[in-house]
């Protein structure tokens, strides 16, 4: 992460293999990796937040905490193999809650919460062909649950009124990739996703219940609906000089006009534009002594250039990271920064992610 | 008025009768009213349900019946006089919100309909909404195709977002038009002499709105100035818009929020636009809740020049009404009746073009037995209760001269009773 996020030249674990899986050939023989991370998000709108029913006088702020990834890989005869599972979005919001209480006394509540998340599980496959060029493929399977309940109590009339909805979504996609070393110290890096269709069963409930009128109106539905993910290919090179420093640079390009949403059983008006992300990012390793014994640490600085999407409103985030970290007799810890805002909506939406990466390498350094 | 009270009590009575027990084959019928008879026939186990100008009514079994055969008494068969034709069972639109009407669920079945009944309608778009929705106008009417210049009735549908029940009963009118135009006589009359034009849906933003994130939503979609969204479009007519802050406001974050300036919004635009260019002899603008037909005035409490004529055909489409399912509408200004609201649709058509304007507040009658809510299974009986008044109203709108016409004098003939007590707002 502290090199601008760039991950289709350059794998400093297995996280980069859900990108690049080719990148698998270019890790030591043996890896187990675990990582956590920190986040916080701000967000302006969601639900009936700022849509129209509450009104927020700013930017409201998600915080989320995850053992979010977990993976390991082998090299055998030139063959590189690995699994891994991360947790690839968080669908939580911070929770709503309005209270009306003239005289002491609660008249009316409005509550909103939405929770979810979406988890990718993954195995891949590298190939070294030659000393220069490696090949990889990966099949990911994800699925997702997301749930968002808006209830309103009108305690001083006598009747609530409860809006409640479930999805449970899955979808499976491919990645293939190559990595390729034209000079010692140069790579380029190149990888594809195919689209994938997130199919989902989907679950809705409209209460009304008043105590003075019988049994409670509900309207119940279930759908099945599909979220059409657009493919997505990217490059980059990463280009050590020296035996110190290291240069990465990234350009991913997302075919997001192709999105597709039909959300119980209607499609849903998505305008949406293709887009290009881009991330660059510098290494610097310092030699170390720990207990005596050789040790290495990594200082890293990068920039990612973000923009979102949507066509009505051209958005972007930019945002800077910053890592460092320390690799010592097989173990490798690394700490990633990242921190920046969005540009386009007038709103800077602050974002920040601090994640912890531990990998362990007995068979030696990577490739 | 409380013969008419009884009797209509009675005739709703019967009719539910004859919907819950068609399995048991009960019917209605009159028999001429005489001296002592009323008497006689209780006393031999008939069912009596009301005495009404010069008859009496009874539900009877075939047995029943044949025993007034027995008896030689002459009787009338009154059961499907009483009961309003039904159109076919709607087909569940399915979908979030169950078996109402998304926008793309209407879109959907406006169009199948005018695919299966290319000769009897016309499927125009008015405009669009402001997230770039169509306004759906289904016309109805003998050769659709053909601007034949006649009289026309507009129906119109979910100008507020979360009265879900207003795009059903306009969509299901439109249905029973075409489907029964083979096989009704007053059908065909209907659709022969007008055009009933049919637009169940005013605010598809606003209802999609409601559909997916908050189902109490009102208002259209406008982001306004401070950050707030929505225009209550039945506040952003032209006719005295703004006229006070008790019947619309000019604070953008009300629910009843008229807007920056009249017609502001692409939706109540095109309903004017639409309207001006059609000849429309009657308008009525469906809402709920509140179980009331209301006309003008609705900006101020005080009558129109035509209060009289209004007040008569609002009070024969509650007659009308009551029967099918028991329901009782009120009736009155809409400024007394429910409360003061200016730049509403119906001031507007009755002041421009002094036709007959109606909102139509559709069930329940308060917030406490449903608000906007009505079960999926209430949908078919509040468009039945409403059928018959909107025939009448088509009737008399397509009838030469309105009002005082032929439909006028029908108007008079009976009166419903008035419910007192206070209502929601809706």
């Amino acid at each position: 992460m502290g090199l601008g996020e760039t991950c289709f030249a350059l794998a400093a674990d297995m996280t980069a293999a859900f990108v690049n899986p080719a990148l698998l050939a270019r890790l030591p023989k043996f890896t187990v990796t675990l990582s956590g991370s920190l986040s916080s998000a701000e967000l302006y709108r969601f639900s009936i937040l700022n849509t129209g029913v509450l009104e927020s006088a700013g930017n409201t702020r998600a915080d989320s905490t995850a053992l979010d990834y977990g993976g390991a890989s082998v090299r055998w005869r030139g063959w590189t193999a690995g699994i891994s599972a991360g947790i690839t979005a968080d669908h939580g919001r911070p929770k709503l809650q309005y209270d009306y209480s003239p005289h002491g006394t609660l008249s009316y509540s409005l509550a909103g919460d939405q929770a979810g998340f979406r988890r990718t599980f993954q195995a891949a496959v590298a190939r070294e062909i030659g000393r220069r060029l490696a090949v990889g493929a990966g099949f990911q399977l994800s699925d997702g649950h997301l749930e968002r309940r808006v209830e309103e109590d009108y305690r001083a009339a006598g009747y609530s009124i409860l809006d409640e909805k479930t999805q449970d979504a899955r979808a499976f996609f491919f990645t293939a990739g190559l990595v390729w070393e034209p000079l010692d110290g140069l790579r380029f890096g190149g990888a594809v996703r195919t689209p994938q269709t997130l199919k989902s069963t989907d679950q809705s409930l409209l209460r009304y219940e008043a105590a003075g009128a019988g049994s409670p109106i509900e309207i119940r539905a279930e759908a099945k609906d599909s979220y059409d993910e657009p493919w997505m290919a990217g490059a980059g090179v990463a280009w050590a000089i020296g035996s110190r420093f290291l240069v990465t640079a990234d350009a991913a390009y997302f075919a997001w006009s192709k999105y597709r949403v039909t959300y119980f059983d209607e499609p849903q008006a998505r305008d949406f534009r293709d887009i290009v992300r881009f991330g660059a990012g510098v290494q610097y390793e310092l030699a170390a002594s720990l207990f005596g014994r050789a040790a290495l640490v990594p200082l890293r600085a990068g920039f990612v250039y973000d923009p979102q999407p949507m066509d009505a409103l051209h958005s972007s985030y930019r945002l800077l990271t910053l890592g460092a970290g320390l690799a010592f007799e097989g173990f490798r810890l690394d700490l990633g920064l990242l921190v920046g805002s969005e540009r386009g909506s007038g709103r800077d939406l602050a974002v920040r992610r601090l994640a912890l990466t531990l990998t362990y390498a007995p068979a030696g350094g990577s490739r | 008025m409380k013969n008419a009270l009884r009797f209509l009590a009675f005739l709703g009575l019967a009719v539910l009768l004859f919907s819950a027990a068609v399995a048991d084959r009960t019917e209605v019928v009159s028999v001429a009213k005489s001296a002592g008879r009323a008497a006689w026939l209780a006393a031999q186990g008939f069912d009596l349900l009301a005495e009404h100008e010069g008859r009496i009514f009874l539900a009877v079994s075939p047995e029943d019946l044949a025993r007034l055969s027995d008896l030689r008494l002459p009787f009338r068969l009154e059961t499907a006089r009483l009961r309003a034709g039904l159109p076919a069972e709607p087909a569940p639109a399915g979908g979030i919100n169950g078996d109402y009407h998304s926008y793309r669920e209407l879109e959907a079945e406006l169009q199948t309909l005018a695919r299966d009944f290319p000769s009897l309608t016309k499927l125009s778009t008015i405009g669009q909404s402001l997230e770039g929705r169509n306004l759906y106008a289904l016309k109805v009417s003998d050769n659709a195709a053909v601007d034949e210049k006649e009289p026309g009735f507009l129906i119109l549908g979910c100008h507020h977002a979360r009265e879900w029940i207003s795009v059903e009963v306009p969509l299901l009118l439109a249905r029973y038009l075409v489907e029964n135009y083979a096989t009704d006589a007053a059908v065909r009359d209907i659709v022969n002499r007008g055009e009933t034009w049919v637009v169940p849906l005013v605010n598809p933003d606003g209802l999609e709105y409601s559909i997916h994130v908050y189902r109490y939503w009102r208002k259209n979609r406008r982001l306004n100035t401070d950050g707030s969204f929505g225009i209550d479009l039945n506040r952003n007519y032209g006719y005295k818009w703004g006229y006070d802050e008790v019947g619309s406001s000019g604070t953008p974050a009300s629910e009843v929020y008229r807007g920056a300036a009249p017609f502001s919004e692409p939706e109540a635009d095109a309903c004017r636009r639409f309207f001006l260019e059609h000849d429309f002899r009657a308008l009525v603008s469906y809402h709920s809740y509140a179980q009331i037909i209301l006309y003008p005035w609705g900006y101020i409490d005080a009558p129109t020049d035509q209060d009289a004529a209004l007040a008569a055909l609002a009070r024969k489409m509650a007659e009308l009404m009551l029967p099918v399912n028991g329901r009782l509408y009120d009736y009155d200004r809409a400024a007394a009746g429910l409360y003061t609201t200016n730049g509403d649709t119906t001031d507007w058509a009755f002041a421009v073009a002094g036709i007959p304007a109606f909102t139509i507040e559709l069930p329940p009658l308060d917030i406490l037995h449903g608000g906007f809510f009505n079960k999926e299974t209430d949908i078919l009986p509040i468009f039945q209760e409403n059928l018959p008044a909107l025939l009448f109203l088509t009737r008399t709108a397509f009838a030469a001269g309105m009002p005082g016409t032929d439909g006028e004098q029908e108007a008079r003939t009976a009166a419903p009773p008035r419910r007192g007590g206070d209502r929601g707002k809706d």
